[in-house]
């Protein structure tokens, strides 16, 4: 094993400086939305980010450009899928699954649970982590399409209707 | 970095993107849902692989790819599995544990899960939670996080959530409540 020298030390630090702020300065320009996570897919490419980040800065002798335009182009092509899919809803419904009703009025909608292989002891685990108890007072479980599953509570004993789901059509 | 270099890199992210977001779409909603630790560790290390791949593109592109496909099969077939039959669930998942109720800490639980009672106060701050008699039952859910019910919210109704806590856990809940 070989100690680094104190060069190659000076350029690593260097390459971080110089990777962090082009790194800051691509995401900065590209927006925010590049970031949150509104689907599937917007979490991987975020940990790929964040790869092709790490990869670059270890491998700097032979990748540092690439990597550099790998992360830019990255960033680009979610910045032209997330324009894209505002602006026409085909792209949009393409790259995004619809959010899926899994309970509802009291009752497992069995059917949507075993497509979207979901048991109930992962519903019961999402009541507990929102804070409630029991399925009473429960309007409603829902897989989003980024994979979490929100918990709809029925306050002041109001019903909500199958229509009140905005994403059903 | 010459001008083809840069377009051989383009067209390798450009057509990777897709082939990765088309393999995600295919597995479903259900592939990202982080319902115990191991689905986390699934979504990351589809990240790193992604970011890998493109960065080696010459030695790892489709060996990338099919890593990913590879991920994505296996995780849809374990939760296929998983969601159908009760074996697999109990092999590929471990019950929540409960660590406090009504008042009292499963000391020896703490200590096994190794979780300082600094941490199950920090849960109950968390939920909004500033007293420790408004809490009912702290949870340790299969995914590492904790989970607070609120007392009010636990009384007189029937704690149809807890069902599948692990054994030894519904045990000291029937204990406590003969205590009462």
């Amino acid at each position: 094993m070989t100690i680094i020298s104190l060069i190659d030390a000076v350029k690593l630090i260097a390459i971080s400086v110089v990777s962090f702020v082009s790194i800051v300065l691509i995401l900065r320009a590209s927006g925010k939305r590049t970031l949150s996570k509104m689907n599937a897919f917007d979490f991987i490419v975020t940990v790929a980010l964040g790869s092709v980040l790490a990869t670059t800065i270890v491998n700097y002798k032979n990748a540092f450009w690439n990597g550099i335009l790998t992360f830019a182009m990255l960033v680009v092509l979610q910045h032209i899928a997330t324009w894209l899919s505002v602006r026409f809803k085909s792209v949009g419904s393409m790259l995004k699954s619809e959010p899926a009703l899994l309970y509802y009025n009291d009752t497992f909608q069995e059917k949507a649970m075993k497509r979207e292989r979901v048991d109930r002891n992962e519903l019961k685990q999402a009541i507990r982590k929102s804070g409630y108890v029991s399925f009473e007072g429960i309007s409603a479980i829902i897989l989003e399409s980024d994979g979490t599953l929100t918990v709809m509570a029925d306050f002041d004993k109001r019903k909500l209707e199958k229509e009140d789901f905005i994403f059903i059509d | 970095m010459d001008i083809e270099q840069m377009g051989e890199l383009f067209l390798v992210t450009f057509f990777s993107y897709i082939i990765v977001l088309f393999l995600l779409r295919l597995s479903g909603k259900r592939t990202l849902l982080k319902m115990n630790a191991f689905d986390f560790i699934i979504t990351v290390s589809l990240g790193a692989v992604f970011g890998n791949m493109l960065i080696n593109y010459r030695e790892n592109l489709y060996q990338g790819i099919y890593v990913i496909f590879l991920l994505l099969l296996f995780q849809f077939f374990s939760s296929l599995l998983s969601s159908r039959y009760a074996f697999f669930d109990t092999l590929l998942k471990a019950n929540p544990t409960l660590l406090f109720y009504e008042g009292t800490y499963y000391e020896s639980i703490l200590k096994k899960e190794r979780i300082p009672k600094s941490e199950v106060l920090q849960a109950m701050r968390e939920q909004g939670i500033g007293r420790i008699e408004e809490v009912g039952a702290v949870i340790l859910e299969t995914d590492g996080t904790i989970s607070v019910l609120p007392k009010e919210k636990s009384q007189e109704k029937d704690l149809d959530t807890l069902e599948d806590l692990d054994k030894k856990s519904k045990n000291r809940k029937k204990d406590s409540n003969d205590d009462h």
